[in-house]
């Protein structure tokens, strides 16, 4: 058995890349509020049926605000309803995602969005109705924790950032949504994300399997 | 067959202890971790084998209130004994790392254990308190108060393990995952791995 390497897909021009936030100006997380919201990603990847995705890279740039009391916290969070499609319901920001040749056009298979801030759902696959997402597989996270330590007199700096780039890659075949989150019990000052990954049939990306 | 390969084939599974915003509780019934209330167990049945290829504990530290308080997780293995369900625990239902294919895993899976496990060697010898001979990745944090504390302080606390050669976790045996500390620790553990017949991943060896 053999399966395309991402090398290989990236170069046949399967490879996309999307940013959240640009240049110096991020997107404030949380849902419409502080707190993340389950139904109001930062970002949603929605993978139709017949198609399959590998996120290979993701990285996750928070500024958090400035805690006011013990343990005030700032997280971020990448996870997979590995059921339910976004089909672009919720308020939010289309996203266009770039190939990871520059040579070919942007776009992509799946609905990619970004900054919702009203509430969207997934659809799954198995003629259940539309709901919220369910996260029922995590991908990564990072959490910060503030201690204030007393009457604060001291200047604090902090770099909140959340890599993901692992060895074995998921396959995320659809009817399935990639999401991503952060927020915390103060307002951030902003967030940023790149995510990368492959796309492609699912018939090219993976084996055959017996009952399937 | 490479571990990418093993994955595309729906041998890959993974899981998680906490959700979403929601922690799982440090410790075991105590803040410090215990040896036999892990936070997660994943007991290898014989005959099978799992490689480890991607575990992260992210712990939301309590506030220290005095020096040398510490937050620490751990991921180790007890190569011999395998975990058949005993204790107080969650029982967890790993996902397909292919999400076409249904939850569910060779190996027994729990979490949160807030009364004594045990695990059995498969050599015969009773079943005891886990043993963890091959210790995989750790993580220790420290507080140092400096005297009367008047700042602000910003921690993130986050152990990746996520090995170049994952080691064959072959059973019986049980890999275990542990947070904790001198303070209450609440904690999220993701934790990913491939799983077969031993002999799909290993080659035979004269004498077993």
């Amino acid at each position: 058995m053999s399966i395309p390497t991402i090398e290989e897909l990236i170069q046949k021009g399967w490879g996309r890349s999307v940013t959240v936030g640009a240049l110096s100006t991020g997107i404030v997380g949380g849902g419409d509020g502080t707190v993340f919201d389950q139904d109001q990603p930062e970002f949603a990847i929605g993978v139709p049926a017949g198609v399959c995705i590998r996120p290979f890279y993701a990285e996750v740039v928070v500024q958090g605000g400035v805690a006011t009391t013990d343990s005030d916290e700032t997280e971020a969070l990448i996870a997979v309803d590995s059921l339910g499609l976004w089909t672009g319901d919720g308020t939010l920001t289309n996203e266009n995602p770039s190939n990871l040749r520059t040579d070919l056009d942007k776009g992509s298979m799946c609905r990619v969005g970004s900054a919702f801030t009203g509430n969207m759902t997934t659809t799954p696959g198995n003629g259940g109705t539309a709901a919220a997402p369910v996260l029922d597989m995590e991908l990564a996270r990072i959490v910060e924790i503030n201690d204030q330590a007393g009457t604060v007199a001291s200047a604090a700096y902090r770099i909140i950032r959340l890599e993901y780039e692992p060895n074995y890659p998921l396959f995320l075949v659809g009817p399935c949504t990639l999401l991503g989150y952060w927020g915390g019990t103060r307002a951030t000052v902003g967030g940023f994300a790149v995510i990368q990954w492959v796309e492609g049939p699912v018939s090219e990306m993976l084996p055959a399997l017996a009952g399937l | 067959m490479t571990i990418d390969e093993m994955v595309a084939q729906g041998m890959g599974r993974s899981v998680v202890v906490g959700a979403f915003s929601t922690p799982g509780t440090g410790g075991g019934a105590a803040l410090i971790i215990d040896i036999d209330q892990p936070r997660l167990a994943i007991g290898v049945p014989a005959g099978n084998c799992i490689r480890p290829i991607r575990f992260e504990v992210v712990m939301q530290t309590g506030i220290s209130t005095a020096d040398g308080d510490e937050t620490e997780a751990l991921i180790a293995a007890d190569s011999l004994g395998l975990w058949t369900g005993d204790g107080t625990s969650t029982a967890e239902n790993p996902s397909n790392m292919r999400t076409d294919l249904d939850k569910g895993s060779i190996c027994r899976v729990g979490s949160i254990f807030s009364a004594d496990m045990t695990t059995t060697p498969g050599n015969g010898g009773a079943a005891a308190d886990p043993v963890l001979d091959m210790e995989l990745a750790r993580l220790v944090e420290t507080a140092d108060q400096a005297g009367t504390a008047a700042n602000a302080v910003y921690t993130i606390v986050r152990l990746l393990y996520e090995p170049k050669y994952p080691p064959y976790l072959v059973g019986p045996c049980t890999l275990l995952v542990y947070f904790g500390g001198t303070i209450a620790t609440p904690s999220f553990v993701i934790g990913q791995w491939v799983e077969g017949a031993a002999r799909d991943f290993l080659p035979a060896i004269a004498g077993l």
